[in-house]
């Protein structure tokens, strides 16, 4: 109690446990936060902070850890959690106590890191989470006996419900006033190191034994979710299911988006009206109406789409059949060389790519997991969203086909099809250029399905829209005021009878890149849209919208950019940018992230010169093919 | 009220392009410039009040702003710890990114580990 003693009135109090037992739901709870919590392992990859004001008004830090199943640490993210609990972590201190979180329906499996921490010495507090669940499983603990085998203290929590956590909060109270209320019944702790084989058996036979005390060994016959499972992962139903959830998704984001699109638009062309009367004819307005509000309103128009996409996405994490997916595309990722456990990273990258890298920690071997790095920026990130919404709606006619399917919404599920595809091929590659695509198996932990929570649901979604609308208010909008003025200044010449904008600097500079990218059908417009595309994709949207309104002499371009573009570029042309944008590097956060995650800069060069090589030869193929076909 | 205007727009551009490469800029970049910027700043004269803005130039230089990627938080990417009415912020600074050598990834260490 040392420790605790001497860390003053802040002690640090470390959420530990296997993955997926509801430790950053617990932790958002007492900290107020809203990281991201979903059904399935891994989603936590890296260590967060928090604070919770005790009753009796004393502050204690909360850490929520990455799940790990053994201090013998097999991923760099249960890496993070073993460095942190042995005091290995450089700038952090070893923590004052341990909350030991458990999953109730699975004790038989989190109670080996359970003794494995009560070894390390450390106060510590086992949480019996999801208690609720397991009440309704039949499943009874006996919580005190448990808490005698142990020798700590153990409390029922239910991490998704405020009074679920109450039990927990008196126990950090006394913690944070008498750290010595709270005790660990221990030998004094002794160097921690890997576990010999018969430590391992002498462990799971006292679980075991533990299991059988407090009347928790039964072991369930079919369970509710073993039922679903028979159908969901039946080895012919399960991937054409998995296939017509995903195709009804992007039906989806086309055929529910029209009304709130149509009210977005309104409001932008009913603003961009309001300013031309109230702001006096110069160059600030200029500023405001042509860059502000046609960059960031053409972006801000898809926000119902991204809203849509987003809620089935996490539907599907919450339900807890994300792993199903994995499990069912295992064969597939194999037969390019990776394992099942690359689908989830590829999956949030669907997101973003950022998080998508970053959850590749969660992947063992270190080829697999460079592998996956180095394909998760094909995968169709949101950001692409209002690209392909701006062009599909613009050249793919709004019509129903095979029976009542929407056109547009196939040729996204296509635009999507394409990217993973791509994505398998570049992976393949990969593994045969490196030594070959040697089957790995997939050990995955099936989590029980359970209806989405809906306050994870409305946090979920609110947090993409937070995040979309401070993109579109901050880079988006800084980079719209920048592309304006680099497309307005110098003024043209006296005498000059094309648009401004072809005088000015932005016009040079599409007309030097046209060079480049003429050959794959780009026009000066184009290309200039392009660059500060590089920073962040739905940029390019906001930069044609300038761009245009800056060429054109309508007042209201923002929402005119769709049919606009319909008449000034070709079909070949779309076609084109639609290949370009599956390809093409993301963001320069994507790059730094790769940097930082490889410790090398040599992964992140790699990544931006093949994608945009296959961005470039899959562009020209595309405007060359259709330009053939349409002759 | 041309010169008002030319100065607002000045103003405007000049806002944005340093936010942007706050934003976008690799922080070694980044922390260089402000450093730069902040110093000069301090050499103002002492009528100017500008040493509460050098300050926080320097404090800037030092945190990632999620700019670029909107910053859900979520990858640990981002410096601040989650937000939130309950959440305070640490009393010591913390290590922002967890760097793990591509070759040490998935290898046991052949010793015993360092104890408490």
């Amino acid at each position: 109690m040392d420790a605790l003693t001497a860390a003053g009135p802040s002690p640090l109090i470390a959420l530990v446990g296997n993955p997926n037992c509801g430790k950053t739901a617990l932790f958002n709870r007492l900290t107020g936060s809203r990281q991201k919590v979903a059904n399935y392992a891994g989603v936590t990859v890296e260590r967060k902070e928090g604070s919770l004001l005790t009753p009796s008004g004393r502050r204690v830090r909360i850490l929520d850890l990455p799940g790990a199943y053994s201090l013998d640490a097999l991923t760099p993210d249960e890496q993070v959690t073993a460095d942190v609990l042995l005091g290995r972590r450089a700038g952090e201190s070893q923590p004052d106590f341990i909350v030991c979180v458990t999953d109730a329906t699975n004790l038989r499996q989190n109670l080996r890191l359970t003794l494995s921490l009560k070894r390390l010495g450390l106060p510590m507090v086992v949480a019996l989470n999801m208690s609720d669940i397991a009440r309704r499983k039949g499943i009874v603990i006996d919580a005190s006996r448990l808490a005698a085998e142990l020798g700590v203290p153990v409390v029922t929590t239910v991490g998704v419900k405020s009074s679920g956590v109450r039990p927990l909060i008196e126990v950090l109270d006394r913690v944070a006033a008498a750290p010595s209320s709270v005790a660990v019944d221990t030998a004094s702790p002794v160097a921690w190191r890997s576990p010999t084989a018969a430590e391992l058996e002498e462990d799971q036979a006292q679980v075991r034994r533990i299991l059988s005390a407090v009347g928790a060994d039964r072991i369930d016959a079919a369970t509710r979710s073993d039922r679903v499972d028979a159908i969901l992962l039946h080895p012919v139903i399960g991937p054409a299911l998995l296939a017509v959830i995903l195709f009804l998704v992007f039906q989806a984001v086309f055929a529910w988006a029209q009304i709130p699109m149509d009210a977005i638009k309104a409001g932008v062309d009913a603003l961009g009206g309001w300013l031309a009367t109230v702001v006096p004819a110069s160059s600030f307005r200029d500023l405001l109406i042509d860059g502000v509000l046609a960059g960031t309103g053409s972006v801000l128009v898809f926000l119902p789409q991204i809203v849509i996409l987003f809620f089935f996405i996490l539907v599907l994490e919450d339900s807890g059949y994300l792993p199903r997916a994995a499990f069912l595309l295992d064969r597939i990722m194999g037969s390019v060389g990776l394992s099942g456990r690359a689908f989830i990273p590829l999956l949030s990258s669907f997101a973003c790519a950022i998080p998508g890298i970053m959850a590749t920690r969660s992947i063992q071997n270190p080829r697999d997991r460079l592998a996956t790095i180095m394909i998760a920026p094909l995968m169709t990130c949101s950001a692409r969203l209002p690209v392909y919404a701006l062009i599909i709606s613009a050249f793919i006619p709004r019509r129903p086909v095979w029976g009542g399917l929407q056109l547009q919404g196939v040729v996204l599920f296509a635009l999507y099809v394409l990217g993973v595809a791509s994505a398998m091929a570049v992976a393949y590659v990969l593994k045969r250029s490196g030594g070959g695509t040697r089957f790995q198996t997939l050990m995955l932990e099936l989590p029980n399905y359970h209806w989405p929570n809906l306050r994870t649901l409305c946090i979920g979604l609110w947090q993409r829209v937070e995040i979309f609308l401070t993109r579109v208010g901050t880079i988006i909008l800084a980079l719209m005021v920048i592309l304006w003025a680099l497309s307005s200044f110098p003024a043209p010449p006296p005498g000059a009878t094309g648009p401004a904008i072809q005088y000015s600097i932005a016009g040079h500079l599409g007309a030097a890149l046209a060079v480049i990218f003429r050959p794959i059908g780009f026009n000066w417009q184009i290309s200039i849209a392009l660059v500060p595309g590089l920073a962040a994709r739905e940029v390019a949207v906001g930069a044609l919208g300038t761009v245009y309104a800056l060429s054109a002499t309508g007042a209201d371009v923002s929402s005119a950019l769709a049919p606009l573009i319909s008449h000034s570029w070709s079909l070949p042309t779309a076609l084109s940018l639609l290949a370009w944008y599956v390809f093409a590097p993301q963001c320069l956060s994507t790059l730094a992230t790769v940097r930082r995650e490889t410790n090398s800069w040599r992964y992140p060069i790699i990544m931006a010169a093949y994608q945009f090589g296959l961005a470039y030869v899959g562009s020209w193929l595309t405007f060359r093919i259709a330009t053939a076909l349409l002759a | 009220m041309h010169r008002i205007d030319q100065i607002l727009v000045g103003l405007v551009v000049l806002a944005s392009a340093l936010y942007a490469f706050r934003a976008l800029a690799p922080r070694t970049y980044r922390t260089r410039f402000l450093g730069v910027l902040a110093a000069w700043v301090e050499r103002t004269p002492d009528s100017l009040p500008l040493r509460a803005l050098a300050r926080r130039l320097v404090s800037s230089a030092a945190t990632s702003t999620g700019g670029g990627c909107g910053g859900c938080a979520n990858c640990g990417s981002d410096a601040k710890t989650a937000g939130s009415p309950k959440a305070a912020g640490s009393p010591e600074p913390l290590p922002r990114e967890v760097g793990v050598r591509l070759s040490a990834i998935g290898r046991r260490r052949s010793g015993p580990l360092s104890g408490p």
